[in-house]
């Protein structure tokens, strides 16, 4: 449960972090969000303000006409009675000149300044009665929209309206699609969660579940499937599937390995064991001499056999290691101890060094002993007499390294990459130097099989130097 | 000492009895699981060299029966398996010994030997029967010859005390790799080869032949007197 939990505070911390694709998601929504609310914004002012305006230019059209018609009937006192009926004061104007120019009636808003009407005088009226119009901006932002229209006497009638009240129309709209938006805003937090947790955490689980398929030895892990998401689930499955395929083969071929290990050895057994037979009736010693070759040629097919397995289940990492806690140190001392004698025989010095402190750690000693030896073999092969040869284990944090290091020829400029390949020999290698170029594949598949890796380099001063990297898992 | 064979591969099974009767032991042979089961769940056997695959039933199921009965006779299991979770599991499952094939038959015969020792405990009785001259201590450790004390390294001692518990017997590179070592490959280097010369060097008398003597193609044999 605790496991669970804390899985899922991974995932979320991985689905949080920019760049992500709920980050991507969620900033596309709110740029659609924001587009949506600007393209609103501007439409609706646009088009309210277009029809409030031919409102207003209808309304003070009308009220022109019908204070013209009332004024030139009945009288300024009547045009003054409708005004007042109208209770219009605080938003519309009026203003009523006679032929002279001079005031007769100027009705301003109440509680405000006397109002003072724009100088229009430059632009003359037609006399003809036709509206003219003029639009004033006040101090509060709001547009007194003007029209003045010539009276029969000769006078003149202004009327003026403001859209301050219109202005305050499309301010309600504004925050009604403020308000509209915001909503919608909280609402797509609905799709997003969903988003996350029934779409983008399956993912990351198949994401986590595959990387553990590329390391984990077996290939018994299978994808989650998930029913949410048909499209993920129809994916989990197709690619299980395929997993199943890999799977079966991996282990018809495991299986006809070991096949084929079974059916080679059995009859190089018997082969041995008949040649053992008739070899203590030999007295020839040349004949003896043949058997000896013989048995040492089933040996080396024998080996071969296991070599050639153990290598192609390093490079797949299937090899199944038996992993036990030990000390590095003790493994290579060990070593340098059974070698101490050959390298005393053939006149090498053999030094071990040790830098670090020694530590415990997991690793399969019969395979890793090989490794070793096997790098060991090449250096005693490779140094002639007099030289040295060094091994070093060097610990580290989060490593273990074993270097081996010779006096011996070195390797020519194209062997570094060339020698981990199976059945390369490297240059310095004549007929006569054992072995069949199988060891250092080797070396490298029980280095990879370890997660580690396995070098090689000339040493400035002369020689070749190998070495087999492990990792130390950080918790030792 | 009595032996049961269990292998079967008919040529195989001939020349392991064979072989093992001319060591003198009593061979019994059998060929299928169900019989060799039967076979191995009665008293009386010294050592079973068992097959791990035979038709009708595992070596490991064998030996699982065995050991679930408290039948402790030592098992050698001989297999063309030769992946080390093989031999982990054979082990594991209550064997004693295991070999891949083909295998040397003094390696089995000094396997088996070993086994039967084991049965046998005694080590002191072992060495009563040391080269003239020899004196072995056992606590502390210490090998004098002639009155003069010897230096052995550790392994030194595991290989010459694997000769003298084993005299007469061929031991091969193998045995001795796995037993003194702990080493279940063959090095390409002759590291057994030149760990005798160094034990030769320490051991053997000036100007006679030597203790340890090579047994070409085969092995190595402690002899008691040179």
């Amino acid at each position: 449960m605790w496991k669970q939990s804390e899985d899922a505070a991974t995932d979320f911390s991985v689905m949080s972090r920019p760049g992500s694709s709920l980050w991507k998601l969620s900033f596309m929504l709110l740029a659609v969000m924001a587009t949506a609310l600007l393209l609103m914004w501007a439409l609706s002012s646009w088009a309210l303000t277009r029809s409030f305006d031919s409102v207003g230019r209808a309304v003070v059209l009308d009220d022109i006409d019908e204070y013209s018609v009332l004024y030139e009937r009945d009288g300024l006192d009547a045009v003054k009675a409708l005004f007042v009926a109208g209770e219009h004061e605080h938003d519309q104007l009026l203003r009523l000149l006679d032929a002279q120019g001079k005031v007769l009636l100027n009705v301003t808003p109440d509680g405000q300044s006397p109002f003072v009407w724009p100088d229009l005088s430059k632009k003359p009226l037609d006399p003809s009665g036709v509206v003219a119009w003029h639009r004033e901006p006040e101090a509060d932002g709001s547009t007194l929209t003007i029209g003045r229209k010539r009276l029969r006497d000769g006078g003149e009638i202004w009327f003026a309206r403001t859209d301050r009240q219109d202005r305050e129309a499309i301010a309600e709209v504004h925050r009604l699609i403020l308000f509209a938006i915001v909503v919608t805003g909280l609402l797509l937090a609905g799709p997003l969660v969903w988003f996350a947790s029934r779409v983008l955490k399956p993912v990351r689980t198949m994401i986590t579940s595959a990387h553990q398929l590329k390391d984990e030895v077996n290939l018994a892990h299978r994808l989650p499937t998930t029913a949410a998401i048909p499209e993920l689930n129809e994916f989990a499955n197709a690619f299980n599937a395929s997993l199943d395929r890999v799977q079966s083969l991996n282990d018809e071929l495991e299986a006809a390995n070991d096949q084929l290990a079974h059916e080679l050895r059995t009859p190089l057994a018997r082969i041995r064991g008949n040649i053992e037979g008739v070899m203590s009736q030999m007295s020839d010693p040349v004949l003896v001499q043949s058997a000896v070759h013989a048995l040492e040629e089933i040996d080396r097919a024998s080996s071969l056999i296991q070599t050639i397995l153990t290598i192609r289940a390093g490079d797949a990492r299937s090899m199944r290691l038996e992993l036990k806690l030990e000390s590095p140190l003790t493994l290579v001392t060990e070593i340098c101890e059974l070698y101490s004698a050959s390298a005393e025989e053939k006149n090498v010095e053999l030094e071990l060094l040790f830098t670090g402190s020694d530590v415990q750690m997991l690793f399969d000693r019969q395979r890793i002993q090989q490794a070793v030896c096997n790098l060991l073999d090449n250096a005693l092969a490779y140094t002639p007499s007099g030289g040295q040869i060094e091994v070093e284990l060097e610990v580290d944090a989060d490593s273990v390294t074993i270097h081996v290091r010779d006096s011996g020829p070195g390797l020519s400029d194209t062997d570094p990459q060339r020698i981990w390949r199976r059945f390369m020999r490297g240059s310095a290698a004549s007929a006569s130097t054992p072995g069949i170029g199988l060891g250092l594949s080797l070396v490298a598949a029980v280095a990879n099989a370890h997660r580690g890796e396995a070098g090689a380099e000339n040493r400035s001063e002369g020689g070749a130097h190998f070495w087999i990297k492990l990792p130390l898992p950080q918790h030792q | 000492m009595k032996l049961l064979v269990v292998e079967d591969d008919v040529e195989l099974a001939r020349q392991l009895e064979a072989e093992l009767r001319a060591e003198g032991h009593l061979v019994t042979v059998k060929s299928d699981g169900i019989e060799a089961g039967r076979e191995a769940l009665k008293l009386g056997w010294d050592v079973i060299v068992m097959d791990v695959q035979l038709p009708s039933a595992t070596g490991f199921q064998i030996i699982e029966v065995m050991r679930r009965k408290k039948i402790e006779t030592p098992v050698i299991f001989l297999t063309a398996r030769g992946d080390v979770k093989d031999r982990v599991r054979g082990l594991s499952l209550g064997g004693d010994d295991y070999m891949v094939k083909p295998f040397a038959i003094d390696e089995l015969k000094a396997r088996i030997h070993a086994l039967s020792r084991r049965s046998s405990p005694g080590k002191a009785e072992d060495y009563a029967q040391l080269p003239a001259g020899w004196k072995i201590n056992a606590f502390p450790r210490r090998l004098s010859i002639n009155g003069q004390d010897v230096a052995l390294a550790p392994r030194e001692w595991s290989l010459l005390d694997l000769f003298l518990s084993h005299p007469g017997q061929i031991m091969t590179k193998n045995f001795l790799l796995d037993r003194v070592w702990g080493i279940q490959f063959d090095p390409g280097t002759n590291v057994v080869d030149s760990m005798i010369c160094r034990l030769r060097k320490k051991v053997d008398p000036p100007g006679r032949s030597s203790h340890v003597e090579t047994v070409r193609g085969r092995g190595y044999r402690f002899q008691r007197d040179v």
